[in-house]
C-alpha cells in the first residue's frame, strides 16, 4: 500500500487500532500484530505516569520498532487537562505524537471544539505532532488544521456505537478541503464501514470497540486490515462514473456549436 | 503540499506533464471524461490535450452541470477601472512597457472619483483598480486613497497592482478592498526572465508568492492568471490550475478566481510564437477542464475575447465577465481609444451584455458583495 506520512513519520499500514476494551493484553497484542496495524493508541489516564519509564509497561506487550504507540488524553474535559496529561505522557516517554480527546460529556464523548482547537494551538507550539479527535466539521477542521494539527480524526458516528459513517456528507467534503491526513475515528462497526470510509479518500481508520469486543478479535482485527486495504486500492483507482449517466451520448443542441460556425 | 507556492511548484515537473498532455492518447481522455471529474494534474493534463478535442462537447455538457449546481444560472459582472498607466516595468509584451511611446496618465484622486462615478452610472458595482507598477506615481497610500474613494460608491473593489507587502496589502482591505488579481504572466522560471528583462517585475519569485501575502492581508478573492500566447500554453495551463488548488487548501478563506487572458494585439507589435496561443477550441477545451478539476473555481473572461466566443462560453463554465472595458485612465468619463494596455474585441454595452446573458437563460449579477462587511 502507498505509504502515510504524518508528522514526518510514514507508515506501512492504513490502520490504526485502540488497545482498550480487549479481555486481556494478549488478546490485544496477537489482534494487533495479525492486522499489522501501524499504530495502536493508549490512554494515558490508564497508564501510570508516575513510573520512570512508564511507556516500558507498554512496551512489554507492544514492541515500539513495530507501532507507533499514540498516547491519546481521553478523560480531559477541558484544554488544560489535555496538555497536562500530554506533557506527562511525553515526560513518560511516549514522544511527540499525541491523540488530542476533550470530551466534557461523560455519556456520548462527544469531542468539545471550542477546547480542542484551543489545545491544539498550544501543544503544537510546544511541538507535540497534534492528532486531534473532532466531530466532522469542515470549518473547524481548517481552524484546527490552521492552529497546527498533523492530523484530523472526524468522528464517523459516536464512540462505541458501531453504527458506522454517520458523517460521511460531512467527512467528505474535509477530505476535498483539507492540506492534513483524515483519519476517520469512532464508530465504525463492521470492516465495510472501514471500506467505505477508505474509498471516499480517508488517510486512514482508527477502530477499536468492533475488533476488541468481536468473538474474535484477532479474526475481526485481520478483516479490518484488509477492507482498509480494498477501500484504498478503490480510492487510487476509482473507474467508472458512479453517476450512471452516459457522458458520450450525443446532446440534441451541442452546447459547443458555436465554435464551428 | 509544500507550504509555500514556490516550493510547490518547485516539487512538481511542469514540463513533464505539458508533455504528458501533448502526448495522451484518446483512451486516456476517455477514462477521465468517463468519471466526469479530473482527480489529480495528471486527469487534468488530459483534459487538455489535443486528443480531449474530440470530446469537448461531451466536456462541455460535465462542466456547464457542475458549474449550475455551484452557481446556478448567473454571471457575475465586474468592469475593470485603470487608474495609472506610466509603467516602470518593460514587459516586452504590453502596450503599458516604459518604451512605448503612448499617452501616459495617473488620475488624481479627484479624476478616481469621477471614474468611479462613471462606471457606477453605468450599472456596475464591482469593480476591479488597474494600475501600472510605478512606486513613485502608483504609492501604497495613493492606492488606499484610491481604493477609499471606490469602496464609498462601489460594493465591491478588488485591486489589480503591482504586488505588495501584507503590510500594504491589509491597508487596502481596511480601506475596502475585497480582492486582489495578479497575474504571473509566465510560471515558467526560464521563460519569465526573458519577458521581463527590468523593473521590478522582473522578480519571478516575488511575484509568484503575491496571492499568498493577499490571502494573509485577508483578501476574501484572489485572482489568477497566466498571459496565454507567451509560452508554451498547456504549460501555463497546467501551472494555473496547480497553482489555485495550492491556494484553494492554503487560502481557503479565500475564493480562487482564475482568468485566461489570451495576447491581443498592443502597442509594440509583440507576435506570438505559433502554437503558444490557445485557439477558441483549446480555450473552451481548457475552461471545462478547470471545471471538471476544480468544481468551485470561478473562472473568469474579459472583453479580450470575442462576443462570439464569450456568448458561447456563458453557462459553460465562466463565471465571471467583464463588459464594456476601458484600459486606459480615465477612459469610462472621457471614452477614447489612445494609451490603452491592449485592444478589447466585445465593446457591447452594459445593457446589451445583460440582454444576450439573459438570453442564454442567465441572471447578470451586478452586485455580489458589500463592503460594509469588512
Amino acid at each position: 500500500m502507498d505509504k502515510l506520512i504524518i508528522g514526518n513519520r510514514e507508515f506501512g499500514s492504513r490502520l490504526f487500532l485502540g488497545t482498550g476494551k480487549f479481555s486481556s493484553p494478549q488478546v490485544m497484542r496477537e489482534t494487533i500484530s495479525a492486522s499489522g496495524a501501524s499504530v495502536a493508541t493508549v490512554a494515558l489516564r490508564r497508564v501510570n505516569l508516575k513510573e520512570k519509564d512508564a511507556s516500558a509497561d507498554l512496551a512489554e506487550h507492544l514492541d515500539p520498532s513495530k507501532y507507533l504507540i499514540l498516547p491519546n488524553t481521553s478523560g480531559a474535559t477541558c484544554a488544560e487537562e489535555a496538555l497536562r496529561l500530554a506533557r506527562l505522557g511525553r515526560e513518560a516517554g511516549f514522544g511527540n505524537f499525541v491523540k488530542l480527546e476533550i470530551h466534557p460529556d461523560p455519556n456520548y464523548l462527544l469531542p468539545d471544539p471550542v477546547e480542542t482547537l484551543k489545545a491544539t494551538k498550544m501543544l503544537s507550539d510546544e511541538g507535540f505532532v497534534v492528532m486531534a479527535y473532532m466531530s466532522a466539521d469542515p470549518m473547524l477542521a481548517l481552524r484546527l488544521q490552521d492552529a497546527g494539527a498533523a492530523a484530523l480524526m472526524p468522528l464517523g458516528a459516536p464512540i462505541g456505537t458501531n453504527r458506522g459513517l454517520e458523517t460521511r456528507g460531512q467527512i467528505s467534503i474535509m477530505i476535498d478541503m483539507c492540506d492534513r491526513p483524515v483519519v476517520v475515528d469512532a464508530g465504525l462497526g463492521l470492516p465495510s464501514h472501514a471500506a467505505a470510509a477508505m474509498e471516499m479518500g480517508a488517510a486512514a481508520v482508527m477502530v477499536n470497540t468492533a475488533v476488541a469486543v468481536a468473538r474474535d478479535p484477532v479474526s475481526m482485527g485481520v478483516a479490518f486490515a484488509k477492507a482498509v486495504e480494498a477501500g484504498r486500492a478503490a480510492y487510487l483507482n476509482a473507474g467508472a462514473s458512479a453517476s450512471g449517466e452516459s457522458l458520450f451520448a450525443s446532446a440534441t443542441s451541442p452546447l459547443t456549436g458555436f465554435l464551428e460556425k | 503540499m509544500k507550504d509555500t507556492f514556490l516550493e510547490e511548484i518547485q516539487s512538481c515537473d511542469l514540463h513533464r506533464l505539458a508533455d504528458l498532455s501533448e502526448n495522451a492518447s484518446d483512451s486516456d481522455v476517455k477514462a477521465v471524461v468517463s468519471r466526469g471529474v479530473a482527480s489529480n494534474l495528471e486527469d487534468f493534463a488530459i483534459l487538455i490535450s489535443p486528443a480531449a478535442l474530440k470530446y469537448i462537447e461531451q466536456m462541455a455538457r460535465i462542466s456547464a452541470g457542475i458549474t449550475r449546481r455551484y452557481f446556478g444560472r448567473t454571471m457575475r459582472i465586474f468592469a475593470p477601472l485603470y487608474v495609472s498607466n506610466q509603467c516602470v516595468n518593460n514587459c516586452v509584451y504590453c502596450g503599458f512597457a516604459v518604451r512605448n511611446k503612448i499617452e501616459r496618465r495617473t488620475l488624481s484622486l479627484q479624476e478616481v472619483a469621477r471614474e468611479v462615478d462613471a462606471v457606477h452610472s453605468l450599472g456596475f458595482r464591482n469593480i476591479l483598480l488597474v494600475a501600472s507598477e510605478n512606486p513613485k506615481l502608483v504609492s501604497s497610500g495613493y492606492m488606499e486613497d484610491v481604493v477609499r474613494i471606490a469602496a464609498r460608491k462601489m460594493p465591491s473593489v478588488s485591486i489589480e497592482i503591482a504586488p505588495s507587502s501584507v503590510e500594504d496589502y491589509s491597508k487596502y482591505v481596511a480601506a475596502g478592498c475585497e480582492g486582489l488579481t495578479v497575474f504571473q504572466e509566465t510560471y515558467d522560471p526560464e521563460v519569465y526572465p526573458t519577458l521581463h528583462p527590468s523593473g521590478p517585475k522582473s522578480v519571478y519569485e516575488w511575484r509568484l508568492a503575491t496571492p499568498e501575502r493577499g490571502a494573509k492581508a485577508g483578501m476574501r478573492k484572489l485572482g489568477l492568471g497566466p498571459l496565454l500566447g507567451v509560452n508554451r500554453w498547456r504549460y501555463e495551463m497546467i501551472a494555473v490550475a496547480l497553482h489555485a488548488k495550492f491556494l484553494t487548501h492554503k487560502a481557503w478563506r479565500s475564493q480562487i478566481s482564475i482568468s485566461l487572458p489570451r495576447m491581443r494585439p498592443a502597442e509594440g507589435g509583440y507576435v506570438c510564437k505559433p502554437g503558444n496561443i490557445p485557439s477558441d477550441s483549446e480555450l473552451v477545451l481548457s475552461v471545462c477542464a478547470l471545471r471538471m478539476f476544480l468544481s468551485r473555481l470561478a473562472i473568469v473572461v474579459s472583453t479580450r475575447e470575442s462576443r462570439a466566443l464569450r456568448d458561447g462560453l456563458m453557462g459553460l463554465g465562466v463565471t465571471q465577465m467583464s463588459a464594456f472595458s476601458s484600459t486606459m485612465p480615465g477612459g469610462y468619463a472621457d471614452r477614447k481609444e489612445s494609451g490603452e494596455q491592449f485592444r478589447i474585441d466585445d465593446s457591447r454595452s452594459p445593457s446589451e451584455f445583460a440582454e444576450a446573458l439573459k438570453a442564454k437563460g442567465l441572471d447578470p449579477v451586478w452586485k455580489d458583495f458589500d463592503s460594509a462587511l469588512i
